[in-house]
């Protein structure tokens, strides 16, 4: 029974961690060490030490290193692998020291729980094909290897429940896995971008696939022109990410719901996203302006014409900040690319900008009268609010009402928008004007001041005169 | 002074008070006293400057008691709404903080005049003594007071003074203790600094400026060291003096509306005990000769903390100004007193120059 | 000196009423702000930890309001259940002000397509924190927030 609930192969005692070794003696230790080290200087043709002087300091590290390990009480358990591999040169003993922080071993799981074979064994026949000894999986081997485990649900179950299990089924569907399905031996598979010994949950700061991570993982072959040469693709991607606005986001204030490469491409099923799909993909976050797309005429036109719908205007990977300067109908603005002057489309893109730039210019009037009222010292936070809260966001809203394409609609609510300007302004205007008044009353205060002193002053003069 | 009402009912009911008052004996003795004529004689006014400036401090203070509500969901609020709301408001709470500001001047303007003056020299001891107490006090004020807006310079203001207070050996953390009600700056510094600045100091300071002023009418104005005064070269307290200063006080009214208009108090942004101090922060402009000179003290001195040093040096220093008039013989026996002119100066070069280096070089 | 000609009598007389009269102004000057500052104003409280955020009859159920509390907005929710719920309008992303979405019976914002449930918890998009709730009462037929103790 335990046979068909483990995937290692072997016989249950192997398969089990937990019931591994009862049998460890000391003695028992000592031979099967000494013997099992013995055997790997035979094979040591293919191991980094060619003399026998080597292999005899090998000997003694091992007995003096591994020793301690081996020689436990009879009810403790022992990883052979483990015990075997600490001892090992570079790089055998890597996946012990990848291992120390990984979450299968976090879970229980150890060497053989992938790679099959029997740790209570202490020399070679631990990694017998008998024993169920998978060893290293070929690189186009390595999806099914990790799937074995993955996209089983009801094995993942016992371990979490909440975890995907469609992760190697994502895969398939991939540019990676269907170039793998081909023999490309290049593609990424599970450990490029997860590692292998070592393996982190994404949502760990360490891990590879941790959001903020994810484009340097990505970026460690797609960077690589000499990696991607034969691609044909583009290697700037990473780079140009990087130049943007979500990886400010992402990357600098660690707002980590910002998109990395796997936002927009997916995870294991990566695949950069149909034309005709971009603002859906954009539109995750993006709501309103996708929506108002997929509304306006360049929905259609563009998806004919095959172009990359919000990414011809905005890019794809070096998205920057949008400015009001990307509208308009003169050189440098992204409508006139295609909307030649003259013709109607540039005329809703300059009808567009201009009622941008009246709102704007009302709003800098009214920031100016603000600032100049606080400046005299005016209290005006109540005024500050209503301008933050009721003109400000009318901006935003005219700017995500350019993606309509309706000069109409946007020229609309750029006269809302001026009539709440207007009562900001009015405000800061009342408060400056209220500033000017308290400074114009002085001076009645002021003159009678100055002329009691003077009253007081002859009436001092007259007394003394008097004594 | 005669007034346009009829004579002889004014002087019924003018009878009728001096009857019950006798205020007749206090106008009589009043007219009697003379103040001093001579190149000093400026300076004599500044005690009066001082007390007027108290009474702008009582007046609006209680008005703006009408509408402060101290809480650290209210304080900050209440003032706004002041500010905002409340007519005039504004001109109340700016009229109250300059003329804080101006009243420390005064003071400390009128201690050394008295101090160069060696006013402080028998039989004016008590006189100095308690005006000592009052400059204290006026202090104390000051820095109570300049929490009570919760905005953030003053918080992190008093979290440096706090800290200063904590810094005298011994006592010091016990005082710093009871100053902020706890082991930080919060709420419960506010309810007790609003308690001193309302009730504790202003009754402290009302009985130690009665006798103060007690005793100047007792005992007349100081003239100046070998000075050859008669009362008859000296000006008559009333109406000489008296009418003077009242221009004076009028002057100093009409000083403090320019600043509130043209210079309105600040309201700040509303303090915020997590977030970081803002680069730079220092306690009110006089205090700042305190927090300034103890930034230069190297971290350690003779085996002592440098902190340590520099303020036992500031309440040694308070200590000989307090007994001063014990301590200058020459003074006392009404000869010039060049050292002790000497120290005072020295004293003020220093205040002045870490004032000024704590506002041009603040950090 | 004797009390002075005539002359001397009528300008002293003039300098005591001129005197008198400036003195009369003076405190006229000084008594009209504050009896102006004591008259209590239009809006009497400071609203700080306590708003009236609407009238009942301003909010259907399955409706929202914008108001003002402090020196931020709250949003004032009332379920299609007729039951009030009241938050900081600020979304915890990147503190825009939030809106009641009445097709979704959610809390949205607009600027990245966050979705907060009706008790203020973040369940889509990019806000990472839950939105600050407040307590709602209502008084006669003023709905009034407060601050959560």
């Amino acid at each position: 029974m335990r046979q068909q609930e483990t995937h290692h192969g072997g016989t249950a005692t192997q398969s089990n961690p937990h019931f591994r070794y009862r049998k460890a003696s000391l003695g028992n230790c000592i031979c099967k060490g000494v013997l099992c080290h013995l055997r790997l200087l035979r094979l040591s043709k293919s191991l980094p030490s060619p003399c026998l002087c080597a292999a005899v300091v090998k000997l003694f590290l091992f007995v003096a290193l591994a020793l301690p390990r081996l020689c436990v009480a009879q009810e403790e358990q022992v990883d052979t692998c483990v015990a075997c591999h600490t001892a090992l040169p570079e790089p055998l003993n890597l996946p012990v020291e990848g291992m120390k922080r990984d979450v299968h071993r976090e879970k229980g799981l150890s060497c053989v729980d992938c790679h099959g074979g029997d740790a209570s064994l202490m020399d070679m026949t631990s990694m017998a094909p008998e024993k169920g000894f998978r060893g290293k999986p070929k690189h186009a081997e390595i999806p099914d290897f990790c799937g074995r485990c993955h996209a089983d649900g009801a094995y993942m179950r016992r371990f979490n429940p909440r975890l995907a299990t469609d992760q190697l089924q994502q895969y398939w569907t991939s540019v990676h896995g269907q170039r793998l399905k081909q023999g490309d031996q290049k593609v990424a598979t599970c450990v490029s971008c997860h590692g292998v010994h070592g393996i982190l949950p994404a949502d760990r700061a360490q891990s590879r696939v941790f959001a903020a991570n994810v484009p340097d993982t990505c970026g460690h072959c797609h960077s690589n022109a000499e990696y991607m040469a034969e691609y044909k693709i583009p290697t700037d991607q990473e780079a140009k990410y990087k130049r943007s606005v979500h990886a400010e986001m992402l990357l600098v204030k660690r707002d980590l719901s910002a998109p990395a490469c796997n936002d927009c491409h997916g995870n294991h099923g990566a695949f950069p996203p149909g034309v005709s799909s971009i603002a859906e993909v954009c539109g995750q976050c993006h709501a309103n302006n996708a929506a108002f797309f997929v509304r306006s005429p360049h929905k259609a036109a563009f998806d004919k014409a095959g172009l990359p719908e919000c990414a011809t205007c905005h890019s794809n990977h070096e998205i920057h900040r949008a400015s009001d300067d990307m509208l308009g109908g003169q050189p440098g603005t992204v409508c006139q690319r295609c909307h030649q002057a003259g013709s109607a489309g540039n005329d809703a893109a300059v009808t567009m900008r201009t009622a941008i730039d009246r709102l704007k210019g009302v709003m800098t009037i009214t920031e100016a009268a603000l600032h100049k009222a606080a400046v005299m010292g005016m209290e005006i936070s109540e005024e500050e609010y209503a301008y933050r809260e009721q003109v400000r966001p009318q901006l935003i809203k005219v700017r995500t009402e350019t993606h309509l394409a309706n000069p109409q609609a946007v020229t609309q609510a750029v006269d809302e928008a001026i009539k709440a300007a207007a009562a900001s302004e009015a405000a800061a205007t009342a408060s400056l004007a209220e500033a000017q008044a308290r400074r114009r009353n002085l001076l009645l205060p002021l003159g009678l001041i100055v002329v009691l002193m003077l009253l007081l002053y002859a009436k001092l003069r007259q007394l003394e005169r008097r004594s | 002074m005669s007034s346009p009402v009829e004579p002889s009912a004014r002087r019924g009911a003018a009878a009728w008070f001096d009857e019950r008052l006798g205020v007749s004996e206090a106008l009589a003795f009043l007219r009697h006293k003379t103040v001093p004529l001579g190149g000093h004689t400026v300076w004599y006014y500044f005690g009066g400057v001082s007390l007027f400036l108290f009474g702008i401090q009582v007046a609006t203070g209680l008005l703006l008691l009408f509408y402060y509500k101290p809480g650290l969901d209210s304080s900050y609020e209440s003032v706004q709404f002041i500010v905002t709301r409340v007519p005039f408001g504004w001109l109340m709470r700016s009229l109250h903080s300059w003329s804080a500001n101006l009243m420390v001047f005064a003071v400390f303007v009128h201690m050394f005049s008295v101090y160069f003056l060696k006013a402080y020299r028998p039989p004016r001891e008590l006189t100095w003594m308690t005006g000592m107490a009052l400059l204290g006090l006026t202090l104390t004020f000051g820095f109570s007071g300049y929490l009570l807006p919760w905005n953030e310079l003053a918080f992190f203001a008093t979290k440096v003074g706090t800290d200063i207070a904590a810094v005298v050996p011994v006592v010091g953390p016990t005082i710093a203790r009871l100053l902020r009600g706890g082991d930080d700056v919060g709420g419960a510094t506010l309810t007790r600094f609003f308690g001193f600045h309302v009730a504790m100091l202003p009754a402290a300071f009302s009985a130690v400026l009665v006798v103060h002023l007690l005793l100047i009418q007792r005992q007349g104005m100081s003239d100046a060291i070998g000075a050859d005064q008669t009362p008859a070269k000296g000006m008559p307290f009333f109406p000489g003096f008296i009418l003077r200063d009242a221009i004076l006080w009028l002057g100093v009214l009409a000083v403090l509306l320019v600043l509130c208009t043209f210079a309105p108090w600040e309201l700040g942004t509303k303090a915020d005990p997590f977030a970081s101090a803002p680069a730079g922060i220092r306690p009110e402009w006089y205090f700042t000769f305190v927090s300034q000179s103890l930034k230069y003290l190297p971290a350690e001195i003779l085996g002592l903390e440098g902190e340590v040093v520099g303020i036992c040096t500031f309440l040694v220093g308070g200590l000989f100004l307090l007994c001063v008039p014990f301590l200058d013989r020459r003074a006392a026996r009404n000869q010039k007193s060049p050292l002790f002119t000497l120290v005072g100066i020295a004293i003020v070069a220093f205040m002045l120059t870490m004032v000024a280096l704590a506002y041009l070089k603040p950090y | 000196m004797d009390a002075g000609t005539a002359d001397d009598v009528s300008r002293r007389r003039l300098l005591d009423v001129l005197l008198s009269g400036g003195m009369v102004a003076f405190l006229g000057a000084v008594f009209y702000p504050v009896a102006r500052y004591l008259t209590p104003p239009k809006v009497t409280e400071i609203a700080t930890s306590t708003v009236v955020a609407a009238k009942v009859s301003e909010v259907k159920p399955n409706a929202g309001k914008i108001f003002r509390f402090g020196s931020k907005p709250g949003i004032l929710v009332r379920l299609p259940s007729g039951e009030w719920r009241a938050f900081s309008a600020v979304c915890t992303h990147l503190q825009c002000t939030v809106q009641y979405r009445s097709d979704l019976e959610q809390i949205w914002c607009p600027c990245h397509n966050g979705h907060f449930d009706l008790s203020g918890k973040n369940v889509s998009g990019p806000p990472p924190a839950p939105l600050d709730p407040y307590d709602v009462n209502v008084r006669g037929d003023e709905v009034v927030v407060s601050r959560r103790a």
